[in-house]
């Protein structure tokens, strides 16, 4: 093995070590992913001019400052980032001590390890094509090592190429079969993407965001329920100080949390549930924090999750990147109808003693002018109707006295700023509110039937507690702007104005029919990656169970086995020419003259070589003596010089063979034989 | 390499006398042909295993996913390398012949039936350099020369011949020790010959241009080309040669009754370099051993036959290293 590296597999390591950390440049610092490229062209253009890739003193120097560079851009260690910057430095200066073939194996050990860093970063359909690219420049590297310098340019990637396809199908029997367990120790992950907030200030995020990314999909069995009803709740934000709404930490014990598969006996009490249970299928996608997103009035189904007495959803650990939970709903007819305890009452009921003076008045006088609380509510909402606005980008609000200045002066807000808004109101007078949080609608694919959730459907509005009716939602967003309930964000705005952070989004062209097929396309790809590869250890004990339920466990080994066996036959059938090689035509001659001895019983023996018997039938048939002879030279050479000249020479001579006596012999004139000798 | 060694055991190679008994060619095929890793498959696998436990610990299907495909690509490989041997036959197209000592030219050849492109074989005998054979799209054979050891005066069979690839991707060894049907010659080892039997040569030397012409002879391979009479020949006589008066008449004869008393081998050595020794004169040699009789000639076919003659006589067999 401590052969010199053959150019050409110098030259497809160049470019599998280039496609491999090219992607990594949108999550790590530059100058980590340009030291392979850079090392590998430095191998490259020395290998030239015939010399060795450098010298003692340029790898030692090149880790050093690697090193030092790492030391000034990460502070702490032990994190994903710093780990994925080392593993790439080092696999790009391996590049300046690639003398040996040794060295170039382990390059392309070292290439598809970091190959599979990539999607602890990115997890699309298309780093699956990156990974397929990757690996196939990387066993091209391996074929041009065994090659050597000879065999033509393309010969590597064909052979490669070869490999892959005969690999694919025993590749997902195994990704299909292969157990999937929990992790062994507990690893860092990349740093967290901002997503839906804990809290919600007024007027402190101006802008809402206006990411198209997928928050998560949601797929129904039976028909989902209407536009007006899909409120996925996230948090529930009761505690309110003057600025901010934040939740209220109730933990996770028996009392607060219903987990799946359990009922406790708040549960009955707190919920009056109507019509048959609908389940539900959620497949959250990474980026968006660590919460969950319900319905109101479900019951999760996953082992690990639950929904709290707020009726919002957690899961144990809190899931880092894609989750997949499965949940059931059914219609709510009263939620916490029973009664408020008073410690919860007085939560929902908290305000600060002073601030925003001019909205506290005002509640108190409608309240006072209200009949009923329902009466009350009614007319803030007739309010916010009557004088309000519903922009992305609204005037700025002042930290002090933010709902005042909402109430009296902007007057215009999205869903943030009406809900906190409406709850403050609600509390001044006298009644129970808090915010939610979470995201309201979502795009159903025309024909798939899966619900899209995206950034951009995120949401807040209002829950009140009213006496005898419990909670009852309240979405004064919908009041101002009822086209954002049926129409959705983009309905209502137009892609221009929402999409202003995505300037090339497909969403800006939706209006092309070509483009909508295109679109609503790569968003099924996008969800059966999530669903079948991403997030397929969730899917596989449901699917294999489906497919081979019927089976006890113990036998569940036999048609993994079977599925294996028949894509090891897959492969092997694609590797090796399916046509069985035929024999060699001095062979078939040769045969037919075996033929011809056998008549007069004399057979070859098996082991017996041409030769050796050929001399034995001459012993035997002294009078065919020169024609067995003939027989046994022209087959020499036409078998193994390759005379082509020798194999009609064969041919007469084996016809020449004619044991048997002169009765065979009439029938069997040369003149009979040369028309047949096609058939033969 | 040390696990090979370590392979080449007793009962090993008991068991591959059984399965691989000599042969005169032998078609590598399933029955024939051995897999294993190498040690850069066994790295690959381990990193196919690092990878499934980097996807479980994260929780991340796409590196499931490129664990999977891993582990598939190694599995694939057995059956492209595998392919790159099947189908091949082999046998040793001829021998050479050599003193003891020597090595021994062994020619060994690959042909098949099919005329897909067969890469970077190694054909090695145990002990020896190998050799790499390449069978480009559609050349039906190829031929490689390698060497046995030549040890004892006698008949040397080929050694086990070991026909392996790591081919195409390196990642698997598909192999097989084949024992092969060939003859090769070892002639006696020369011994010293005592000055008076230098001297023992046929007397008249030949002289260029004056000879008279004495008759046609047959012609026997290593005869002068420029005394054939291509007259003769033409006339469809057959080939002959001319015989002139100043030819030696008196060829010596280098006889085994000549001396007494030593065992066969050392009398063979003798002789063996008795014939050396006379064949650097211009006369024609000839041999005389119990029952055999090589007649007198001259030149490099004459010095084959003679001493082949005494390399086959009462031959002892060298079976080579199974």
């Amino acid at each position: 093995m401590a052969e010199a590296v053959p150019r050409p597999a110098a030259f497809w390591l160049a470019a599998a070590a280039t496609v491999a950390v090219a992607p990594f440049a949108r999550h790590l610092p530059l100058w980590a992913v340009l030291v392979a490229p850079l090392a590998a062209g430095f191998h490259l253009a020395l290998f030239r001019r015939g010399r060795a890739a450098g010298g003692r003193w340029l790898p030692a120097l090149a880790l050093g400052a690697c090193l030092a560079a790492l030391a000034l851009e990460f502070p702490r260690w032990r994190a994903l980032e710093p780990m994925a910057s080392l593993l790439l430095a080092a696999f790009g200066l391996k590049f300046l001590e690639l003398r040996s073939t040794r060295d170039a194996a382990a390059l392309v050990l070292l290439g598809f390890f970091v190959a599979a860093v990539l999607p602890l970063f990115a997890q699309g359909p298309a780093v699956g094509l990156y990974l397929l690219a990757v690996a196939l420049l990387l066993v091209a590297s391996l074929a041009a090592l065994q090659l050597g310098g000879g065999g033509g340019r393309g010969v590597p990637l064909r052979l490669a190429a070869r490999l892959l396809v005969s690999a694919l199908p025993l590749a997902l029997v195994l990704f299909v079969a292969l157990p999937r367990v929990g992790a062994f120790w507990s690893v860092p992950s990349p740093a967290a993407v901002t997503g839906m907030g804990d809290e919600l200030v007024l007027g402190e995020v101006a802008e809402l965001s206006r990411s198209a990314q997928v928050a998560f999909r949601v797929r129904f069995e039976g028909p989902p329920p209407p536009p007006a009803e899909r409120y996925w709740r996230g948090l529930v934000l009761s505690r309110f100080d003057g600025r901010s709404w934040r939740e209220v930490s109730w933990g996770h014990g028996e009392g607060v949390v219903a987990w799946a598969g359990q009922e406790p006996s708040w549960w009955r009490r707190d919920l009056v549930l109507a019509g048959p249970p609908r389940v539900y299928e959620v497949f959250l996608e990474p980026g968006g924090g660590r919460h969950l997103y319900a319905l109101l009035g479900s019951r999760m189904l996953t082992p690990g999750t639950g929904m709290t007495r707020l009726q919002t959803a957690v899961a144990l650990p809190s899931p880092a990147g894609r989750f997949r939970y499965r949940a059931e709903y059914r219609s709510v007819v009263a939620f916490e109808a029973g009664g408020l305890p008073d410690v919860r009452r007085r939560i929902e009921l908290a305000l600060p003693a002073q601030g925003n003076p001019r909205s506290r008045a005002l509640a108190a006088r409608w309240r006072a002018e209200a009949g009923s609380p329902e009466a009350f509510l009614e007319r803030i909402l007739e309010h916010f109707r009557r004088h309000f606005a519903y922009t992305l980008r609204p005037p700025p609000l002042p930290p002090e006295d933010a709902v005042d200045a909402f109430l009296f002066e902007t007057r215009r807000g999205f869903c943030e700023h009406f809900a906190a808004a409406l709850a403050f109101m609600l509390r001044a007078g006298g009644v129970p509110a808090r915010v939610v949080i979470g995201f309201q609608g979502g795009e159903l694919h025309p024909t798939e039937g899966y619900l899209t959730v995206r950034r951009y459907d995120a949401h807040a509005w209002t829950e009140a507690w009213l006496a005898g009716r419990g909670w009852v939602r309240v979405d004064p967003t919908a009041v101002v702007a009822p086209d954002r309930l049926t129409l959705g964000l983009l309905g209502l705005l137009g892609a221009e104005q929402v999409l202003a952070e995505e300037p090339v989004a497909l969403e800006r062209l939706r209006h092309l029919p070509g483009i909508e097929r295109l679109r609503w396309a790569l968003d099924t790809l996008d969800y059966a990656w999530g669903r079948w590869v991403l997030g397929y250890r969730g899917v596989q004990g449901e699917l294999l169970g489906r497919l081979f339920g019927a089976l006890p466990p113990r036998w569940l080994l036999l048609p993994a086995l079977a599925a294996l066996l028949f894509a090891l036959l897959l492969a092997a059938a694609l590797a090796l020419p399916l046509a069985r090689a035929r024999a060699h035509p001095a062979d078939r001659l040769f045969e037919r003259f075996c033929r011809r001895l056998a008549r007069v019983g004399l057979r070859r023996v098996k082991g017996e070589t041409a030769r050796a018997f050929c001399r034995r039938a001459a012993a035997q048939l002294p009078e065919l003596a020169a024609a067995i002879a003939a027989v046994d030279r022209h087959y020499e050479a036409a078998r193994y010089r390759g005379a082509e000249a020798s194999l009609a020479a064969l041919h007469r001579a084996v016809v020449r063979v004619r044991p048997g006596g002169p009765f065979l012999q009439k029938r069997l004139r040369p003149a009979n034989l040369e028309r047949k000798k096609g058939l033969d | 390499m040390s696990a090979r060694s370590a392979l080449a055991t007793a009962p090993w190679r008991a068991w591959l006398a059984r399965r691989l008994p000599r042969a005169a060619a032998v078609r590598l095929d399933r029955r024939t042909l051995f897999v294993l890793p190498t040690p850069l498959g066994l790295a690959f696998l381990g990193m196919a295993g690092l990878l499934w436990l980097l996807g479980a610990n994260y929780q991340n299907g796409v590196v499931h996913a490129m664990a999977a495909l891993t582990a598939a690509l190694w599995l694939a490989s057995v059956f492209h390398t595998f392919a790159n041997l099947a189908g091949l036959e082999v046998r040793v197209a001829r021998m050479g012949a050599a003193f003891p000592g020597e090595p021994l030219a062994v020619v060994v050849e690959l042909s098949r039936g099919d005329s897909r492109p067969r890469r970077a074989i190694r054909l090695a005998f145990p002990g020896g350099e190998g050799v790499r054979v390449d069978l480009a799209e559609g050349q039906p054979l190829a031929c490689a020369t390698l060497a046995v050891a030549a040890r004892r005066r006698g008949i040397r069979r080929p050694d086990r011949l070991a026909v392996a690839t790591t081919a195409p991707f390196g990642l698997v060894r598909v192999w097989s020790q084949v024992l092969l049907a060939g003859e090769g010659l070892v002639y006696p080892r020369p011994a010293a010959v005592p000055p008076r039997h230098r001297e023992g040569r046929g007397e008249g030397s030949a002289g260029a241009g004056d000879e008279a012409f004495a008759g046609l002879a047959p012609y026997r391979p290593g005869d002068d080309a420029r005394r054939i009479a291509w007259k003769a020949w033409a006339r469809g006589a057959g080939l002959h040669v001319q015989r002139f008066a100043a030819d030696p008449v008196q060829p010596t004869w280098v006889d085994w009754e000549d001396h007494p008393g030593l065992p066969r081998e050392a009398r063979l050595e003798r002789l063996c370099g008795e014939v050396l020794a006379r064949l650097e004169g211009e006369g024609a040699v000839g041999l005389r051993l119990p029952g055999i009789e090589v007649p007198p000639g001259v030149g490099p076919a004459q010095r084959a036959r003679l001493l082949a003659a005494l390399a086959r006589f009462e031959a002892p067999e060298d079976e080579g290293d199974g």
